[in-house]
């Protein structure tokens, strides 16, 4: 009798497990400011076609994700030399693969708590801007951070 | 009824297992990256200096004779810069005036008017082409127009050059 319980329990566990393949993401393009100038703040729309951040996801049509950004609040430059960067309430935007998808403004910050209905998606790309600003004596160099995008199926 | 009881904890179990994994939840990274240039600066170098003239007889100074003017710009590697002007109509002495036109203009990446590439010096911006220096001259010359009955007297005028990252 309690060989037979265990074996039943096995089977209630088992079919959740592919419930993790459900959602993948990948990071598609940098979010790259370029040139910047000692002194004077520069800033990258979400809709810049080339130096806006890029992430692409997965998730099943009808579902609800959340997307959670990890972002820095400064890049890392020669000789421990720090950068300003920061993200606007409407520096990210979610498109998704359906025809007729809408684009969707977010907030990228933390704690924004930001969802989106996959609706008849089974993709989106999420487009991130943001603003960096040079102090006049900021060290020449090149400047990096990384930043985390995490999607969750809720 | 003890069996009941195992298989209840063993479904609340599996229940709560299976809730858990409906969650499903993944990341991935990108960089952020910028390149900070390095200041860019303008020296007036030398001054666009026609020693004497003769009333009635223009005077040119070419931008590879020794009174060519000469700014120096120092920028980051690899950068274009665009440079522009503000050009006086006439060199002034009290209130007499000496007509200045027909500006001529070069940049080389080293500090000698030889190879220059010509330009015209005016308002309108002129990109310098991105280039590995990080130091760039500038020449600029001139003609000036004395009249026949030209006051005597020393003449100046400020030549002012402008240079953005562009």
């Amino acid at each position: 009798m309690r060989i037979w319980i265990l074996v039943a329990c096995g089977m209630l566990v088992s079919p959740a497990m592919p419930a993790a393949a459900q959602v993948s993401v990948a990071g598609i393009r940098n979010l790259a400011f370029g040139s910047v100038i000692i002194g004077i703040p520069s800033t990258v729309a979400p809709s810049d076609a080339i130096r806006s951040g890029q992430y692409r996801f997965t998730a099943p049509a009808g579902a609800r994700v959340r997307i959670d950004f990890d972002l820095p609040s400064q890049l890392n430059g020669p000789a421990s030399a720090r950068l300003p960067i920061k993200f606007g309430k409407t520096d990210a935007i979610v498109v998704g693969n359906a025809p007729g998808s809408v684009p969707t403004v977010l907030d990228p910050n933390p704690k924004a708590n930001q969802k989106f209905d996959m609706g008849t998606n089974t993709a989106a790309n999420i487009f991130l801007g943001g603003t960096v600003t040079p102090a006049g004596n900021q060290a020449p160099g090149s400047y990096v951070a990384t930043i985390v995008l995490t999607v969750t199926i809720q | 009824m003890r069996s009941a009881t195992v298989l209840s904890a063993a479904l609340a179990v599996g229940l709560s297992l299976g809730a858990g994994a409906l969650q499903a939840q993944t990341s991935a990274n990108i960089n952020a990256t910028a390149t900070v240039l390095a200041a860019l600066t303008v020296t007036g170098a030398n001054d666009l200096q026609f020693g004497n003239v003769t009333p009635g007889v223009n005077k040119t100074v070419a931008i590879a004779d020794a009174g060519a003017g000469r700014f120096d710009i120092t920028k980051a590697a690899s950068s274009g810069v665009a440079l522009s002007f503000t050009l006086p109509a006439n060199l002034t002495s009290g209130a007499n005036t000496l007509p200045i036109g027909t500006w001529t203009g070069g940049w080389n990446t080293s500090a000698t008017p030889a190879g220059a590439t010509s330009f015209t010096p005016s308002a309108s911006a002129t990109n310098t082409t991105v280039t590995a220096g990080t130091a760039i001259s500038v020449y600029v010359g001139a003609t000036v127009s004395p009249a026949v009955a030209q006051a005597a007297g020393a003449y100046t005028g400020v030549v002012t050059m402008s240079a953005v990252y562009y």
